[in-house]
């Protein structure tokens, strides 16, 4: 089979599986190019080259469902986060009062296969950090109200009561007040998303849920040695759990080139006094230098297979999906450029030899099973137990200690 | 659905059993305590103020059917510091405790659900006013409210967000409160609202006539406390009686809750007060007020929301 016919037969695929995509940060995007002015950036035009995302290419991709992120940075605490995660929350529901003809608001499983059923992007919330719940477990179930169905337990920095990936061990994984909001969320319907968090998180979260778990966007660590990545032996306790590890593309961390090229350049910057995030006019020529004499290194659709591969191994064939982040990150794999770009993976793992219903697990049932199987635990969890008011002192305080 | 405007109060007595041989003593005319009990057991009370504990310990939550009302709104407010978490936490709660009292308790977020709950024989609870200090000056937080089931906001400060916050609020129908805001702010927003004002804790001592003129042809509601000395809140309705209007009156709570509201609309009859004015003072006026405010917000959705 030519190359033409297997990406053909992938678009025929999508059509009728298509794609659940865990994470998609254009909600922060509008907020920073356009502050939210949704009339200078009109996802209903051509945005190519302004973001990875708009309707048009969503279609193309074959994207049949999509967590719209309402991240907010780490740097916002307290009410501050609170206020711009219901600003994210906002904008969404402002996209899909705009968009109505494409994209439908969904809430639950039945939400989705609706959606699918009328050809509309069924449009789901997820929250990215537990900094948006300012450790209030009433905000949390405030967010399940307004329509968040998934929350990222850290974003890059520790929060009070979860250790991230990519910061110092602080509690050690989840605090007593991290498994009760973990509890809380089985409780809620809220899947427990473990993208972002230290591997000792992942195990505590995993020990403490007693509902589907989700990565909404990370990879293998056995195939690219990157924090952010996702252990062997988690994904191997997936099939117990039934939870879903969405593959993402982001190239420095699935790219083990990309990763030592990326360390290499932050090397460069701090070796001239710059800290390696910085963005100033000085930091960023030093880079473009960097990047002429040693040129990044492409990931391709490629890539991203030998994770699912690995992930497919290790977890099984029912326990993978796809969380591209797009509008989340600066680079993005060649053929999987943007939202429109999911036809080019699903002809890689058709050329690998993927089956027809193995492939559509992976765009859209296992995601849609594990929002399912929440909400039965949800159901349960509401009729035999009450909402839990504990608070962070009430559990972490050393009095509290072991509760 | 019945309005509760047309449920007139049955005053009369029951009739005499029919094949009694002598037509039976014509019954004493009822007193104005009769009167007022039996308009009552009718026309139960829309509270304007109802309060949580400060601590919000389950122990500590009030008795879920308070005496004489029929509909309660459920004060948000909260300390300056407490912002909007705190404000999130004591929605949960009031949630958590309608949902703990079924048998007593339903949350409304409409006035046909407010008739609903009343024809179930439930309490209607109501979430609101939210503290204007719990926004965060953010037109999405307001809208995080509504959706939430909120249905007004105190606003006590006529500040920069405050010109575009009513026109959201009147477009998405959440109600301005205008309880303890200053006659310059009452003034402001009265130029700005499309919807008809609350005062769910209205203290009109502080207001000149003309302001109270102005609410009254805002059609707002100054819903007033009421104390053991029924003469104290009557003699504060009949001022708004006299400057807004019969239709501005309303009931906030009762510091007295053993006594009740039936002393207060005994000494209203008294004063001249008619049955029917007893009725919008009961819950007719901020039932109303309330309708107007989903209606305004009915026919102003399709503009779009504000940045």
């Amino acid at each position: 089979m030519s190359a033409a016919e297997r990406l053909a037969e992938a678009r025929e695929l999508l059509a009728a599986h298509p794609v659940v995509d865990g994470h998609n940060d254009l909600p922060w995007a509008l907020r920073e190019h356009v502050r939210y002015d949704l009339d200078r950036m009109d996802i209903g035009a051509d945005q190519t080259g302004a973001l990875h995302t708009d309707l048009a290419r969503l279609r193309a991709g074959g994207v049949g469902a999509q967590f719209w992120s309402v991240y907010v940075p780490c740097r916002l605490a307290g009410d501050d986060a609170v206020s711009a995660t219901l600003e994210q929350i906002d904008i969404v529901d402002q996209l899909l009062e705009r968009y109505a003809g494409d994209l439908a608001p969904a809430l639950t499983a039945d939400d989705m296969e609706a959606a699918r059923k009328e050809g509309r992007i069924a449009s789901l919330k997820g929250a990215e950090g537990g900094h948006s719940i300012n450790n209030s477990l009433a905000t949390l179930r405030a967010l399940h109200t307004l329509g968040v169905r998934y929350m990222t337990l850290t974003h890059n920095d520790n929060n009070d009561w979860a250790d991230s990936a990519t910061d110092e061990p602080g509690v050690g994984g989840l605090s007593a007040f991290g498994r009760r909001v973990v509890r809380e969320m089985n409780r809620s319907g809220m899947l427990v998303d473990l993208s972002h968090v230290a591997a000792t998180t992942m195990r505590a979260a995993l020990d403490a849920s007693v509902a589907p778990v989700i990565f909404s966007h990370s990879s293998a660590l056995a195939v690219c040695d990157h924090p952010r990545n996702i252990p062997t032996d988690v994904l191997e306790r997936l099939p117990a759990n039934g939870g879903v590890a969405m593959a993402t593309f982001v190239p420095k961390f699935i790219l083990p080139a990309a990763v030592e090229w990326t360390a290499r350049a932050d090397e460069n910057l701090r070796a001239h006094g710059f800290d390696h995030l910085d963005t100033t006019a000085g930091a960023m020529k030093l880079h473009r230098a960097f990047e002429e004499a040693n040129p990044r290194p492409v990931a391709t659709a490629a890539t991203v297979a030998d994770h699912l591969d690995h992930m497919r191994e290790a977890a099984g064939i029912d326990h993978i999906g796809i969380g591209g982040d797009y509008d989340g990150t600066a680079f993005t794999p060649a053929g999987l450029d943007d939202v429109a770009g999911y036809p080019n993976l699903i002809a890689e793992l058709l050329h690998r030899g993927w089956s027809h219903p193995d492939l559509a697990k992976l765009t859209w049932s296992n995601a849609v099973r594990a929002l399912r199987d929440a909400e039965a635990v949800s159901r349960d969890l509401r009729g035999r137990t009450a909402p839990s008011n504990a608070t962070l002192d009430s559990l972490d305080s050393p009095e509290g200690q072991g509760a | 659905m019945a309005d509760l405007l047309d449920d007139h109060p049955t005053l009369s007595t029951v009739p005499a059993a029919a094949g009694e041989p002598a037509p039976p003593e014509p019954p004493p005319p009822l007193d104005e305590t009769a009167r007022a009990r039996a308009l009552l057991a009718a026309q139960p009370v829309t509270e304007g103020h109802t309060e949580l504990p400060r601590s919000l310990d389950p122990e500590d939550l009030p008795p879920a059917r308070a005496g004489e009302a029929g509909a309660q709104l459920w004060s948000l407010h909260v300390e300056a510091d407490e912002g909007i978490v705190g404000t999130l936490r004591r929605i949960d709660a009031v949630r958590a405790l309608v949902a703990a009292c079924p048998e007593d308790l339903r949350l409304a977020q409409t006035t046909s659900e407010m008739a609903h709950a009343r024809n179930c024989g439930r309490v209607a609870a109501l979430l609101g006013p939210v503290a204007w200090t719990a926004l965060g000056d953010s037109a999405a937080t307001l809208r995080a409210y509504h959706a939430l089931g909120v249905r007004a906001v105190n606003l006590t400060r006529f500040d920069r967000f405050a010109r575009d916050a009513v026109r959201e609020m009147n477009r998405i129908g959440l109600a301005v409160d205008l309880s303890g805001a200053d006659q310059d702010t009452v003034r402001r927003t009265l130029e700005v609202t499309r919807a008809p004002a609350l005062l769910t804790r209205a203290a009109p001592e502080g207001l000149p006539d003309d302001v109270l003129g102005l609410l009254g042809a805002n059609g707002a509601v100054c819903m007033v406390a009421v104390t053991d000395d029924p003469s104290t809140a009557a003699d504060v309705l009949d001022r708004v009686r006299t400057e807004a209007g019969a239709h501005c009156a309303g009931v906030s709570h009762t510091t007295a809750p053993a006594v009740g509201y039936v002393p207060l609309f005994a000494e209203l009859l008294r004063r001249g007060w008619s049955a029917q004015e007893l009725v919008g003072l009961a819950h007719a006026n901020v039932t109303r007020a309330l309708r107007e405010t989903e209606f305004l917000a009915r026919t102003n959705r399709i503009r779009p929301a504000a940045a």
